[in-house]
């Protein structure tokens, strides 16, 4: 605040006050800084994005690792049931292809229940940890999607997900031997098992990693019960998918709100044969320290440059 | 202007300010004191006949999952302990929520009391069939009330050790006893469960339903005189606590038996076929923990168990001269030597 009595303004030294000095003055430091300043806002824009490319680069890679270890999870049971096709049917092999179900079923606690079918679709072995066992039961299996469908794939064939019982997500995962009348191996899958995988994936501090199928619903999530809800993630997978679209390369993280409440940032990858979307989330305060760590240090050099600059343009 | 003056005339309202914010400020331990007082889990344990509580067994690994998720017994959590039977449970319910209990832990059927009494505290129950039939929760995945929990799936459990027991038994024999407590909630869909099975299997069934221990021990002679080549015990809290007497009757029989807890055969008989108890409590505490943190039961889904587990008890299987069947030791996750 002007004390009172003081009203005289300073006594300038006399170049000063002359007009056109003032003028020209600031004319000069309006070119310089003007110039300087978008080039700082410029250059930490810069910066910001590359810093966000760079963070979508790491969480794609998360993703990626995530997506392989769960398609490992898959491949253990695609490969289980491999073994229990890869010979051709016999009158009387039943009771032995009993004992290879009954092992892979000790083997793999994911697998709930196991059928084996015959080149002819007919069901020989169904053993299952809840239901009584079948040996030899004849049922016609060859028009179930399962047996049609591994045979036409010549490989493993991928249900889609469903909700036993309203709550636990289950899918079907078939395998058919090798030639034109080879055996199916069905086996019926429960996902609640990926939660081994999905809840030891550790992201940053607090990110996390988790599964939607093609339909939108969330099938593997560290937070169980969001799965057991059967919650509905159909808008994070447009987002995802509108990306996708856009073009090629990798797609910068995605803000949104996360399966916390939360904001976050967040990337994916397709996992290829059940076309499930992994997704890695991360929470906006976490991924911008990480971002700020590295470009901090830059604007700040900048800041005292530019500082530097001004103080000489005046 | 008289700033002076106006500083002076506006002194007493900042002074009633300053006192507020200091009675606040000092209060505010005891505000904060209350919220974070120790949480109370009331458990409502269910004795199926007279003294024979099982609590222990499940108590215990539900303490386990706790301290899992960091609650310190004494420090952060108290466990109020009431056991009864079903009729006892309403009342028994009433006298935890007088106890200002934050939620209840039902086991068995003590969840019907409870839920009559509780208003909208949350109870985590267990059970056997299934909580939607019962009425217990609208869904599994939305249980849209004050209700929550576990369910073990026994009516399907209860066909499959029957099959499994059949592999165990001698060739030539298909007659089965079966030991029940008939005062058990899902008693009729598990004898149903269990007629149905004994029909696919080919075996003759005994049943001998109990309502209380002295029940059994009148039983155990007419099941020895009723010529069975095996026993069936549908797990429920008085077989459970009667698993060492059932062992010493099986050993001297000879019968090769089965139930649902693996304490079942720890106790000297045979095999087990159920929920690993474990992680079955675990599961429960899982979701005691997230109540006691702020989340409504009605979003809490209720969960099945995980993992079922064979557990072979290898020692009296040798002591009953009995070859298991391949198709028996592949499956079994745990032998007990």
């Amino acid at each position: 605040m002007p004390t009172a009595g003081s009203n005289e303004p300073p006594p300038w030294p006399l170049w000063w006050r002359s007009a056109l000095v003032r003028r020209y003055a600031a004319a000069f430091a309006l070119l310089v800084s003007l110039p300087l300043l978008a080039y700082a806002a410029w250059s930490a824009t810069q910066v910001y994005r590359q810093q966000r490319d760079a963070l979508a680069a790491v969480q794609t890679a998360q993703a990626d690792a995530a997506a392989a270890r769960i398609q490992q999870f898959l491949r253990t049971i695609e490969l289980q049931l491999a073994w229990l096709t890869a010979l051709p049917w016999t009158g009387d092999g039943a009771p032995q292809r009993r004992l290879d179900a009954l092992r892979a079923l000790r083997q793999t606690p994911a697998i709930a229940d196991i059928a084996l079918i015959d080149g002819q679709g007919r069901e020989r072995v169904a053993e299952s940890r809840l239901e009584l066992g079948r040996i030899d039961s004849m049922a016609d299996r060859s028009a179930s999607p399962a047996f049609s469908g591994a045979r036409e794939a010549r490989g493993a064939y991928y249900g889609d997900v469903r909700f036993r019982k309203g709550s636990e997500p289950f899918m079907t995962i078939a395998v058919a031997g090798p030639g034109d009348e080879a055996g199916v191996a069905i086996a019926e899958v429960s996902l609640k098992h990926i939660w081994d995988v999905v809840s030891r994936i550790r992201i940053g501090d607090e990110g996390i990693v988790y599964v939607v199928d093609p339909a939108g619903r969330l099938i593997a999530h560290p937070d169980i019960n969001l799965v057991l809800q059967n919650t509905n993630l159909s808008r994070v997978l447009q987002v995802f998918e509108a990306q996708q679209r856009a073009g090629p390369g990798t797609p910068p993280a995605v803000r949104m709100a996360g399966t916390g409440g939360a904001p976050v940032l967040a990337s994916s990858v397709v996992l290829a044969p059940p076309g499930w979307r992994v997704i890695v989330e991360q929470g906006l305060n976490e991924a911008d320290a990480l971002m700020l760590n590295e470009s901090e240090i830059k604007e700040r050099r900048e800041a005292r440059y530019l500082g530097f600059l001004g103080c000489c343009g005046l | 202007m008289t700033p002076a003056y106006r500083r002076f005339s506006s002194f007493p309202m900042h002074r009633r300010r300053l006192l507020t914010t200091a009675a606040g400020i000092a209060l505010m331990p005891l505000a904060r004191g209350q919220r974070t007082r120790m949480a109370r889990i009331g458990w409502l344990g269910w004795i199926g006949a007279e003294g024979a509580s099982a609590s222990t067994l499940v108590l215990a690994a539900f303490r386990a999952g706790l301290a899992d998720r960091g609650w310190v017994e004494g420090r952060d959590y108290e466990l109020l302990v009431r056991d009864g039977d079903r009729e006892r449970s309403a009342e028994l319910a009433a006298e935890l929520v007088r106890a200002d209990a934050d939620l209840l832990v039902a086991q068995g059927p003590m969840v019907f009391g409870a839920k009559t009494v509780t208003g909208t505290k949350p109870v985590i129950f267990n059970l056997g069939g299934d909580p939607v039939e019962a009425g217990l929760v609208a869904s599994l995945s939305h249980p849209g009330g004050h209700l929550t929990g576990v369910t073990s799936l026994s009516p399907e459990l209860a066909g499959k050790r029957l099959e499994l027991l059949k592999l165990a038994m001698p060739r030539g024999s298909a007659h089965v006893a079966v030991i029940a407590n008939a005062m058990h909630a899902g008693f009729a869909i598990e004898r149903d469960a269990v007629d149905a099975a004994a029909r696919r299997l080919g075996l003759a069934l005994a049943w001998h339903p109990l309502k209380s221990v002295a029940d059994m021990e009148a039983a155990l002679p007419r099941i020895a005189q009723g010529g069975a080549g095996a026993l069936l015990a549908v797990p429920d809290n008085l077989i459970n606590s009667q698993a060492p007497a059932l062992a010493r009757f099986t050993s001297a029989r000879r019968l090769p038996s089965i139930s649902g807890w693996a304490a079942f055969a720890e106790a000297g008989n045979l095999m087990s076929y159920g929920p690993n108890v474990h992680a079955y409590f675990r599961q429960m505490a899982a979701i005691a923990d997230r109540l006691l943190r702020g989340a409504r039961a009605a979003d809490l889904a209720v969960e099945q168990p995980r993992d079922i587990e064979l557990v072979i008890n290898a020692r009296v299987a040798r002591a009953l001269g009995l070859a298991l069947p391949a198709e028996l030791q592949l499956r079994a996750d745990r032998w007990i030597e």
